[in-house]
């Protein structure tokens, strides 16, 4: 690492991986951000982020280090490069994406999951949208006949 | 939604499965799981989650939290409905996010009076509200604006809508406009309201500051001139379409000087 004067933390992912991240990159998540704050911990610090691995740790530690020099780029840059982001994110990266951002409370990164799977929702019918997302019709017959009778309604 | 139904064998564990990543779907060590769950379902979700990981990413999985995120930018309310079609879980997270709701247009939907009552009783956040139509066949009527009036969220309503709506008379305004007491804007376009909803809504909306009657007919100078006196923070009015005396502007006019008003009505001739 460059800067010997960067204090340093190391998060270990589920799968035991370690990463070696500037501590300002680490703090974009409030759980990181509160758990180094509770210990008043310095140097060498490990961080267990579970139920994230390796994988997807890499990925939001990538849009973390954007993030967390956004102050150095325009706004409509960082706009630019959250969108190209979450582009390349396939519909497996994006639910860890989710998960992760979840669970290590990375409010933005949770935000613009979000907004791209909402973005994968519009316009289908929930059949169309069940089998993009592998999900299984769990209603009971009569749920089914209250949505049919919801599902009615006239848009034109 | 839910009404303690117990799905069938094969997907029973299912709803628990995203806090155990770790097992692999059907084994047996889940059926072991499934008994702890009873005990204490947060201590375990944070003990879990080393180890392996699950085979396939399925957004099935995700928390309920998340959901109601990602249906928060599902700007139109088919687009809700069609989420909540989807499965038990999502009709959940919809359910949710509609909470969080503080707009909500149902704007062209045929929706019917019992379904826009149950919508709106559930958006306890809500601020504005569009229902106004934009195909014929609206089915709103009367009973479905009471049945709103009794909702929590109608206090804190600043906006509402609902142009167009031909079935709806008095018998529904009144009601509804007596508890929308916090409301600022008003659109009644094209209904069949008479002067008894403006005194209505003059009595109890005193932050009134627009309020569109576009071709209302029935309602006459009098009402108006009533409501343009006791709301004071009233800016703008639309009173297009609408069958008024000619030097009606004026009178409005000499009542509150900088009110907007937008009105067909000619003046060519003012009679003084």
């Amino acid at each position: 690492m460059v800067g010997v004067k960067k204090k340093m933390v190391t998060l270990v992912s589920s799968d035991g991986v370690e990463f070696v991240v500037e501590k300002r990159v680490a703090e974009q998540s409030l759980f990181i951000k509160n758990a180094l704050n509770e210990g008043g911990v310095e140097e060498k610090v490990m961080i267990p982020i579970p139920k994230v691995t390796s994988d997807t740790l890499s990925s939001v530690l990538e849009y973390c280090e954007k993030h967390a020099s956004a102050t150095e780029f325009q706004e409509n840059e960082i706009e630019e490069w959250d969108k190209e982001y979450i582009e390349k994110a396939d519909l497996d990266l994006l639910y860890y994406l989710l998960q992760a951002s979840y669970s290590m409370s990375i409010m933005g990164l949770m935000e613009l999951g979000a907004k791209k799977v909402a973005s994968l929702i519009r316009g289908k019918s929930p059949q169309e949208i069940r089998e993009l997302f592998n999900i299984k019709n769990d209603f009971t017959p009569e749920q089914e006949e209250e949505i049919r009778r919801e599902m009615q309604w006239n848009y034109e | 939604m839910g009404n303690g139904f117990r799905p069938p064998l094969n997907t029973w564990w299912k709803p628990y499965r995203f806090a155990f990543p770790i097992l692999p779907p059907g084994s047996p060590a889940a059926a072991l799981f499934i008994i702890f769950v009873v005990e204490d379902v947060s201590a375990k979700i944070e003990e879990m989650g080393k180890e392996e990981e699950e085979e396939e990413a399925e957004i099935e999985r995700l928390p309920v939290d998340i959901l109601a995120c990602i249906f928060s930018f599902l700007p139109s309310f088919i687009e809700l409905a069609q989420a909540s079609s989807v499965c038990r879980k999502w009709r959940r997270g919809v359910e949710q996010s509609l909470a969080q709701k503080e707009r909500l247009s149902l704007s062209g939907f045929n929706v019917d009076d019992e379904i826009l009552a149950r919508i709106v009783h559930s958006a306890y956040g809500l601020k504005e509200l569009d229902i106004s139509r934009s195909c014929w066949r609206c089915k709103i009527t009367d009973e479905g604006l009471y049945k709103i009036s009794l909702a929590k969220c109608i206090g804190n309503l600043t906006y509402i809508s609902m142009w167009g709506m031909a079935r709806i008379t008095d018998r529904g305004v009144i009601p509804l406009v007596t508890e929308a007491t916090s409301l600022r804007h008003l659109n009644v376009g094209g209904t069949f309201i008479t002067d008894e909803s403006l005194f209505a809504i003059a009595n109890s909306c005193p932050h009134l500051k627009a309020i569109v009657l576009w071709c209302c007919r029935h309602v006459t100078a009098t009402g108006l001139i009533l409501l343009v006196n006791t709301c004071r923070e009233l800016e703008s009015i639309n009173v297009w379409g609408m069958r008024l005396p000619g030097n009606f502007v004026l009178e409005l006019h000499s009542i509150s000087p900088a009110l907007q008003i937008n009105h067909n009505i000619s003046t060519q001739i003012p009679y003084v």
